[in-house]
């Protein structure tokens, strides 16, 4: 009679398992589309009492999740958002400074600039000539001035974004760490920590892209998250990271001095993109934009106008200047120092002596820029001279430039260079994305495969019902017996 | 049990990551099939930009030396027709004045006479062309005319060798006027600037200097001559037959040695003029050869783009096929 009733329990406890599994496939079938779902898994294993085998007993159900590949993914798509921050703002200082091929870019501007000059040398007693050669001077000092403004305003642009990144970092760790509880108890609880564990692990996919972030796993079924630099983010108590966006930002203004760093706990860290703490991420990348490549960039641009202003300040070309005086491109109006160049690209304008709009005379641009009185009008000399200086090869005093350039050659070296980077790291983008891509498909391979789960459901249909004859037939014999 | 499947949104991720590929693929090479150039510039060197903004560079600058050689063919041309008015007047009237100097009788002396005056006056509207706004033989003062009207010339010349008493003293008198340094003709006469023009520049460290000026050494003695044989006209040593006879024979001489001198004048322009189409021409082959290098930078070859792009239409069928399939493909269709 015993053996009876404990084959009934066992038959139970088979039903049991059966239902509890189909309510695990169909979860993961009506969830066959979320992305970020780790199909549940439900283990049966046999059950003994006192060595007497009595049924079946589900494990834990568990989340099918490759944690190595999670891991990986994680760093790709770090790395992703790294390479794409930087190709965005290469491809933006391209399309400012214009390429070649374009009219309005700043090589054309130059090669236009020299090539009226020289026209202007068969009429130099034309008014309509000099007026050309000034429109054409104060078109490069203008695309000089604008290019510059484009690297300062995506400098504020990058420490807008740091801003709202490091916000929407502390609200996500908050997050995380609430729901960051251990996991244990009955199963009405597990599901309800299976799925905390979902949502745990999309916050931390959402931090990802702006940090890099590793998990380590505790047996409480916790999690502690720390950045491949070493910073740690979450240990109980998430971290908080700290940054002050500046409003408006200069050329000279950099991060040792009125930007502001990072800081994690209230300890300033390294925001290097490639080395420092919470290197190779989103964050790091606008850190990267904002202190280095604009940096990088405002430092061409400025050797780029420092190399035209020079050309025209040289105290032989003109000699109704005195030496020390500003030439026919200056700084904001005022001669160049040699101290005073970062931000010279914004600051260049053509001397107000030659701009009848600014109360000059056009005749400056013949006769020279100190001439108090016209003089003959068919003298070509000074034009001639400037036309020389702008096709002359002169080695740049400062930027990294390797030779000697006219200034239309400097002009398109500058535009080269700038186009390079954002080949260079176009290029390690697509690697980062391809590897990003490689690493979500093995990752959705391990979803919800329908056609497993429909096998699965076939097999405990047959469970079931196999389980349930077994009743009907424990219940008969128990019938046969007390109909003795 | 644990087993392993394969996730359904792996392949339709798959599938998508393609079709977003093999766009992308057919968007660019369409365009450019329809425009004909690469749409990126850009190999990882960055040489092909530095070398189209280069070539751009210099086009843009030999078009402008090309534009500044126009028009000193121009103005040399004017120039060089002007001066042959003035020649072919001078070469005539010349050997005229001696004639009629030797002969000496009053028609003739009164008909050479007039006939210089007239000639004096086309002359100095000759030397005083200009092309556009700008004057031919002014040096570098361009806006204003080379030399004052014939008549003042006269005039100014009149006053200063009345009194002569003697043809030696009016020749005398008439060089003086002439040919000293800040001495009549150069104050009233030639308004233009004691500077040339300026050098034109051909190309790079090349230049045409068009320097005739109209107080050079010819065209000066050429309207000495004209001026002496139209004092006459003037009524210079009237009534004294011998005398104006002897003027205009003197004038005729100088005119003869003028015309020579003209005659130089004229050739070296003509060598500049010579030097400056020479330049013309080699800018122009210049420009041509650098257009076509930029051109080949940018173009692309129609015939392989079009088999690329055939190539990427047919992949992005097969796709499609393949994707229809795989979709049919599902357990639950099977089931009942």
């Amino acid at each position: 009679m015993t053996q009876l009733s404990s084959a009934l329990n066992s038959s139970l406890s088979g039903l049991a398992s059966a239902s509890r599994i189909t309510q695990t496939i169909s979860n993961n079938v009506s969830n066959a589309l979320t992305d970020g779902y780790a199909a549940r898994e439900v283990i049966p294993t046999a059950r003994s009492i006192n060595g007497v085998g009595s049924g079946v007993v589900l494990g834990e159900i568990q989340r099918r999740v490759d944690p190595v590949l999670l891991a990986e993914r994680r760093v790709a798509d770090g790395q992703l958002a790294l390479a794409s921050a930087r190709v965005d703002f290469f491809s933006d200082m391209e399309s400012a400074i214009g390429l070649p091929d374009s009219s309005g870019s700043l090589s054309s501007r130059v090669a236009n600039f020299g090539a009226s000059i020289i026209e202007a040398t068969t009429r130099p007693e034309s008014d309509a000539q000099l007026q050309t050669v000034l429109n054409a001077a104060k078109s490069v000092a203008n695309k000089l001035n604008s290019v510059s403004e484009s690297v300062q305003m995506q400098r504020m642009e990058a420490d807008a974004e740091i801003g709202r990144a490091v916000t929407f970092i502390n609200e996500t760790l908050e997050q995380i760490a609430e729901l960051n509880v251990p996991t244990r108890g009955s199963p009405s609880r597990q599901e309800a920590a299976l799925d905390r564990a979902d949502q745990r692990q999309s916050l931390i996919d959402s931090l990802s892209e702006y940090i890099p972030v590793r998990e380590m796993q505790r047996e409480n079924g916790t999690v502690m998250l720390f950045t491949p630099g070493g910073a740690i983010l979450l240990d109980g108590r998430p971290a908080t990271l700290s940054f002050s966006p500046t409003g408006v930002i200069t050329p000279e203004m950099t991060v040792s001095g009125a930007l502001s760093g990072l800081s994690i706990n209230g300890q300033p860290v390294s925001t290097d993109a490639d080395t420092g703490k919470i290197a190779g991420g989103k964050l790091a990348a606008l850190f990267d934009v904002r202190d280095v490549q604009a940096v990088g960039v405002q430092a061409s641009l400025d050797a780029v106008a420092r190399d035209l202003v020079e050309r025209f300040q040289k105290p032989s070309l003109d000699p109704t200047l005195n030496p020390g005086d500003a030439g026919l491109i200056t700084d904001g109006g005022a001669p160049f120092d040699a101290s005073n160049e970062i931000g010279l690209a914004q600051r260049v304008t053509i001397n107000a002596l030659v701009d009848p709009s600014q109360g000059g005379e056009l005749w400056r641009l013949r006769d020279g820029i100190g001439a108090a009185a016209p003089a003959s009008p068919g003298n070509s000399s000074l034009l001639s001279a400037y036309a020389t200086a702008l096709n002359a090869l002169e080695a740049p005093a400062s930027g990294s430039f390797g030779a000697t350039y006219t200034a239309a050659g400097l002009a398109g070296e500058m535009t080269a260079q700038v186009s390079t980077s954002q080949s260079s790291f176009e290029s390690a983008q697509t690697f980062a994305q391809s590897r990003a891509e490689t690493l979500i498909s093995a990752q959705r391979q391990n979803g919800v495969d329908t056609d497993q789960e429909m096998q699965r459901l076939l097999l405990v249909e047959q469970a079931y019902a196999a389980n349930a004859r077994v009743i009907s037939t424990i219940d008969d014999l128990i019938e046969l017996l007390t109909r003795i | 049990m644990t087993t392993v499947g394969f996730g359904d949104l792996a392949t339709s991720y798959r599938s998508s990551l393609q079709n977003a590929r093999i766009k992308s693929d057919i968007s660019r090479l369409s365009q450019e099939l329809a425009t004909g150039q690469k749409t990126d510039l850009k190999t990882p060197s960055g040489n092909e930009l530095v070398k189209y903004a280069s070539l751009e560079a210099s086009i843009k600058t030999l078009q402008a030396y090309s534009f500044s050689a126009t028009q000193a063919s121009l103005i040399a041309e004017t120039a060089q027709a002007s001066l042959e008015v003035v020649q072919d007047l001078t070469s005539s009237i010349g050997p005229n004045l001696i004639v009629a100097g030797n002969t000496g009788t009053e028609p003739m002396l009164t008909v050479n006479a007039a006939d210089a005056k007239s000639k004096f006056q086309s002359v100095v509207s000759a030397l005083n062309a200009r092309i556009g706004d700008r004057s031919l033989f002014a040096g570098d003062g361009v806006s204003g005319p080379a030399l004052s009207t014939a008549d003042e010339i006269l005039a100014n010349l009149s006053s200063a060798v009345a009194g002569s008493a003697s043809v030696t003293d009016l020749v005398n008198a008439v060089d003086v006027w002439f040919d000293t340094a800040g001495g009549g003709f150069e104050n009233t006469a030639y308004l233009g600037s004691t500077s040339d023009l300026s050098p034109f520049l051909l190309g790079r460290g090349e230049t045409a200097s068009l320097d005739i000026r109209a107080d050079n050494e010819g065209i000066r003695e050429t309207i000495k001559g004209y001026a002496m044989a139209a004092l006459v006209d003037e009524g210079l040593f009237a009534g004294s037959q011998n005398e104006r006879a002897q003027v205009l024979r003197l004038a005729g001489e100088r005119l003869i040695d003028a015309n020579d001198a003209l005659g130089d004048t004229r050739a070296r322009l003509g060598l500049n003029e010579a030097q400056i189409d020479q330049s013309r021409a080699r800018t122009a082959s210049e420009i041509a050869a650098l257009e076509r290098t930029r051109a080949d930078l940018v173009a692309v070859d129609p015939y392989r783009v079009a088999t690329e792009l055939q190539a990427a239409e047919t992949q992005l069928e097969m796709l499609y096929t393949v994707t229809a399939r795989l979709s049919r493909l599902s357990l639950v269709d099977f089931l009942r």
